[in-house]
């Protein structure tokens, strides 16, 4: 039986990945946290689920949306002997996708999930989910590129 | 410039080095006061001091302080519900066992326990509230401190307080969504009689649509309520709702159109009592837009996905 740390280091590390790409990294990091808690308060309802990470990412975003914190500047990164360079208009541009559209390109391609894994957590088909990320993607390659020919 | 593929990991890299993993310590830290029964026994290094509830009898802790975001932010609130349900069943369930013997079922009458005639009456009468949208009178039957499940499917589960559920119904209310077909009944009694003293299991089936329902002339959605009522009132709401086959896809057609509005309108969650009129009149008209651009490009419900009206 899957111990509650051992959850937390695999299945609440998918779910905080998963809430960050959907709600930004600060509030996805504090609604993480929040459905954590929940999930230890349920425990034994939570551990049995077929798809765990798929219902607490359905509350975490539900709960980051109530909460409505105001965004939080990205804190200053910790050192780093060669920060990868990130060009300033991505983030801008990641927030004027949809929040589906955001969160199926940055699990695909930030945090290497599969299609087939995005789809188990968002309850959707794999096809959609290829489908989002492919006009998201789309969108992405104008907004970076229409910024840097202007 | 790089291609987008390698900035998104380049940007995902610089976040997940900003946020590290969330650990069980950081998770379990409630106070023992309020932990359930049927929840496991945090281990002892787990449990730390937090800086949202300092007046709370946690356990202290060597070690260093969660940070700020992550304390279980529910400990005061779910500590004072927790000791309110108490102290409000304990008075009720003194009344309701003092009184058991003042009400006995009459001699002769056929059927069911009177408990379990009233847990259909309570039953009923919170469809009636619903179906009216009074949402005081469905408040008024649950009981202290219950929380509300909801769900869209199996795996999707909301538990919610009474005040968001409050919300759901007054936001029901302003986009004249209709509720029919209230049917109740209570479970196959078992070994053991039911009571209002251990709670009386009703199921009730209803169905619901809204505007965007009846925009697209879809089904009305079927729903499931399994309720446990108690003397004190409604202790559990257990809600399961049929597949959302129009919903999905219109928030969609909402992201890609007004995305502004999606938020306001609600669809998939729920919108603060303030902004519920407003709501409910901006997803009347934005589903009725929804449903003309659906006529107007050929595509239906059933084709839908198949079907790219951009």
């Amino acid at each position: 039986m899957t111990s509650f740390e051992d959850f937390v280091s695999t299945t609440g590390r998918r779910v905080q990945h998963a809430l960050m790409a959907a709600l930004g990294p600060e509030q996805g990091d504090d609604a993480a946290a929040d459905v954590l808690l929940y999930a230890w308060q349920h425990w034994e309802r939570v551990r049995n689920m077929e798809n765990p990470a798929g219902y607490l990412f359905t509350i975490g975003r539900r709960r980051g949306w109530r909460q409505r914190t105001p965004r939080r500047p990205l804190a200053a990164p910790p050192p780093m002997a060669s920060p990868p360079w990130v060009e300033p208009k991505l983030e801008p541009a990641l927030r004027s996708l949809s929040e589906r559209q955001r969160t199926v390109v940055m699990l695909v391609h930030g945090a290497g999930w599969t299609y087939a894994e995005v789809a188990s957590l968002l309850g959707i088909d794999r096809g959609t989910a290829a489908k989002h990320d492919g006009r998201a993607l789309s969108r992405l390659r104008d907004a970076l590129e229409v910024e840097i020919n202007a | 410039m790089p291609d987008v593929e390698s900035q998104l990991q380049a940007y995902w890299s610089q976040i997940v080095r900003e946020h590290p993993p969330i650990t069980a310590e950081d998770v379990i830290a409630p106070p023992p006061s309020i932990i359930r029964p049927d929840q496991p026994t945090p281990s002892a290094a787990g449990r730390k001091a937090t800086d949202e509830a300092p007046d709370t009898p946690v356990q202290t802790a060597p070690g260093p302080p969660m940070r700020g975001a992550r304390g279980p932010r529910w400990a005061r609130p779910a500590l004072v519900a927790a000791t309110a349900v108490a102290l409000v069943g304990a008075v009720l369930v003194g009344l309701s066992l003092r009184g058991a013997g003042d009400d006995p079922v009459p001699a002769g009458e056929p059927s069911r326990p009177a408990d379990v005639e009233q847990a259909l009456a309570t039953a009923n009468a919170l469809g009636a509230a619903i179906r009216d949208h009074d949402v005081a009178a469905a408040l008024d039957l649950f009981a202290e401190g219950t929380w509300v499940t909801v769900a869209q499917a199996i795996q999707t589960r909301f538990a919610m307080p009474l005040e968001d559920y409050a919300e759901i119904l007054v936001y029901f209310d302003a986009q004249d969504a209709l509720h029919t077909s209230w049917a109740c009944e209570p479970d196959e009694p078992g070994a053991v009689e039911p009571s209002l003293e251990q709670g009386v299991t009703v199921t009730c089936r209803y169905e619901t649509s809204d505007a965007v329902v009846r925009a697209v002339d879809a089904a009305p959605i079927p729903a499931e309520v399994t309720l446990v009522v108690g003397a004190d009132g409604i202790r559990e709401y257990d809600e399961v709702t049929g597949a959302p086959t129009v919903h999905g896809p219109f928030k969609e057609w909402m992201e890609e159109h007004h995305r502004g509005e999606v938020a306001l309108v609600g669809v998939g969650g729920w919108v603060s009592r303030d902004e519920a009129a407003e709501a409910g009149r901006l997803l009347r008209e934005r589903a009725s837009e929804w449903a003309q651009e659906l006529a107007d490009s050929g595509c239906t419900l059933e084709n839908l996905h198949a079907c790219d009206p951009n």
